[in-house]
């Protein structure tokens, strides 16, 4: 049995991610391709956000702004008070190591490394020492409820279980905000469930997520659904989340 | 800001770079062998080298560094030189005489000539033995001593007694199972004449495995009885003192200017050579060989090197999706970097190390089956692995520079 909560209203106070008059434009030598044409976006604090569109809506150019991988060509973008779109190429991998988790489509785990190794990855950036690094990788790994596999390494470890390996790196520098390329496209059904169960309860602790999705019925778990078509914000909706029935989900 | 100094450690990153050369064991073997070949022929050579400079060295201070030593022949390099030697006049018995009885600096001046033959005692013969013809004035300075008996008298030199004294290897080979002393008074036949045996020599040991107690000296007027008189003489001199050297230098080559009669403008028609002269040659001649390999040993670091850059930029393809999630979690241009350069060293070093395993082992090997002895040179290895990493560094720097330099979002999305 699901159930779904109460449609939120608009968080109001200063935004985390403040966007306007957003612009991508690919330049391809004759013709210039406009991906993203000028969009205005705020988002709050702990919401649990659905970016949605059809391939080719620029919903994929967002997230690789929103993800400060790449840097717009006009407009502005401010997260947690940093103005993304004057930053530096060394600046940039800073505010992705400090302010953004990460989770992919295919994992992208260290094939070589272990579950422990990988979740440590970006505290070796951010300069963390051996020991704490270790312990706080452990305490990610604990969460997502993989302690006990922190030896193991990818291939070891089932689709669901390499995608909570992955929500534990993403974790693991206490980003504002856990950033979801499709994350439950490579999975099966259940345990597409087991990840987006991860994802609510994550959100109830207070995490911002935003999640890029095509498919709807991963859209439903969100408070949120913005819509994108042509390079513009078809729609932004507010939504009763659907909740899953933490009965048939395994802890 | 991030900078090198954060992100993968040294061990990590050396930890990364044996990793992966160990999951490639053949690939990452190929890829330094330049470096395996360049250095292990550098601590092979080294080696080598070491050793037989400390042969030469034995060899060339054994009869006292202070004594020099005055030949017809001066060291030549050319066929030219040594066809305008044959006209200059022999050193003979009588140009010893007036260096001896005219020169101020001089302890002792031996004469010298010589040559080889047959020894027998008996139904003992031994063939290819050195025969040394000497004035008495050699048991001044001969530093080695004897095992029993004497040196000649100066009156045995001058009247041409037939005694010898022998090597050790001759005297237990022409009287085997006796003692030294019993050798004393024994009549062998040197080169077809009747000998009496006076001395027994103590050991010279040997040098490049040959012995150098296969020997038995006899006054020089025996000698050229034996051999004749045509051949020139050489003379050892011994200084008065080890402060005398130079001048005792100086005054031979004057009087032995004077008795050939040489005008000022003329040229020596005779040479001097004291041990370091002749140490001097032999340091040219190595450090010609050192120059040589250095060519040879850079070759093949330059090929190594490029060998190294080549399978780097391979691994950078292969890995360029780890790159980019580097990237994605946070790593800086310069973390990337680094974490490649490493990897290029280790490869570079590991490849250095297998290179200074083997030319020890061969350096071993010879030091096994030859007589040169085994000297390895701390510095040989030390200069191997300053090159290897200078290499790896060098070689590593540009595809090191193209993961650094890869678009995070282009990586990620590399199959």
């Amino acid at each position: 049995m699901n159930e779904t909560t109460a449609v939120p209203t608009a968080p109001s106070g200063e935004p985390i991610i403040k966007i306007r008059d957003l612009k991508k434009i690919y330049d391809m030598g004759r013709v210039k391709v406009e991906a993203l044409a000028g969009i205005d976006l705020d988002i709050h604090r702990n919401e649990f956000i659905a970016i949605m569109g059809p391939s080719g809506s620029g919903k994929s150019t967002l997230m690789n702004l929103l993800g400060c991988l790449d840097t717009p060509t006009e407009g502005n973008y401010t997260l947690s008070s940093h103005e993304v779109s004057a930053l530096d190429d060394n600046e940039l991998a800073e505010v992705r190591n400090r302010e953004i988790g990460f989770v992919f489509q295919t994992f992208n785990l260290l094939p070589r490394a272990t579950s422990l190794h990988n979740v440590e990855l970006p505290l070796i950036y951010a300069g963390v020492s051996g020991r704490e690094r270790k312990k706080r990788a452990l305490e990610a790994l604990d969460i997502v409820g993989l302690a006990e596999r922190s030896d193991h390494r990818p291939n070891e470890l089932s689709g669901g279980q390499r995608q909570r390996v992955a929500i534990a790196r993403a974790l693991v520098n206490k980003p504002a905000i856990l950033l979801a390329d499709e994350p439950t496209g490579n999975l099966d059904s259940k345990t597409s469930l087991e990840v987006m169960d991860l994802f609510i309860r994550l959100h109830d602790q207070g995490q911002t997520v935003i999640i890029v999705t095509h498919e709807p019925d991963i859209a439903e778990y969100a408070h949120r659904v913005v819509t994108f078509l042509d390079g513009r914000i078809e729609s932004d909706v507010r939504q009763a989340a659907k909740r899953l029935d933490t009965e048939a989900v395994p802890g | 800001m991030a900078g090198p100094g954060r992100g993968v450690g040294l061990a990590e990153g050396v930890f990364i770079a044996l990793d992966a050369i160990w999951a490639n064991k053949l690939r990452s073997f190929l890829t330094v062998l330049g470096n395996v070949i360049a250095i292990s022929s550098i601590i092979l050579v080294v080696t080598i080298i070491q050793g037989v400079n400390a042969e030469v060295t034995k060899i060339f201070t054994a009869e006292g560094a202070d004594i020099f030593t005055v030949r017809r022949e001066s060291l030549v390099f050319s066929q030219e030189e040594a066809m305008a030697m044959r006209s200059r006049p022999r050193l003979t018995r009588e140009d010893a005489r007036f260096l001896r009885e005219t020169g101020t600096a001089f302890e002792a001046v031996v004469e010298s000539a010589d040559g080889s033959g047959r020894v027998e005692y008996g139904n003992e013969s031994l063939g290819g033995v050195a025969i040394e013809g000497r004035s008495w004035e050699w048991g001044l300075i001969d530093g080695n001593g004897l095992e029993a008996g004497r040196y000649f008298s100066p009156l045995e030199t001058n009247r041409a007694r037939p005694v010898a004294l022998i090597g050790i290897d001759v005297a237990s080979e022409l009287f085997p199972g006796a003692d030294p002393e019993s050798a004393i008074g024994r009549r062998i036949r040197v080169h077809s004449l009747h000998y009496e045996v006076v001395g027994v020599m103590k050991t010279r040991g040997s040098s490049f495995g040959f012995s150098r107690d296969e020997v038995v000296v006899v006054p020089i007027r025996m000698f050229q009885r034996m051999f004749g008189s045509r051949n020139s003489l050489s003379f050892s001199i011994k200084p008065r003192g080890p402060e005398f050297v130079q001048p005792a230098m100086d005054e031979a080559r004057t009087l032995m200017r004077i008795r050939h009669r040489l005008r000022p403008a003329d040229e020596d028609d005779f040479g001097i050579s004291d041990s370091s002269t002749f140490l001097d040659l032999y340091n040219q001649f190595t450090a010609g060989i050192f120059g040589a390999l250095v060519g040879i040993v850079a070759m093949a670091l330059v090929v190594g090197g490029i060998v190294i850059m080549n399978i780097m930029l391979m691994v950078v393809t292969e890995r360029t999706r780890e790159v980019g999630i580097r990237k994605a979690v946070g790593a800086t241009y310069n973390q990337v970097l680094w974490q490649f350069l490493v990897e290029a060293v280790t490869l570079s070093v590991f490849g250095g190390a297998v290179g200074i395993t083997l030319g020890y082992l061969a350096a071993a090997a010879i030091a096994a089956f030859t007589p040169l002895p085994f000297v390895l040179a701390t510095w040989s290895i030390v200069a191997a692995l300053v090159t290897v990493i200078g290499v790896g560094v060098v070689f590593g720097i540009y595809p090191a520079s193209r993961a650094a330099k890869l678009d995070p979002i282009t990586a990620l999305g590399y199959e």
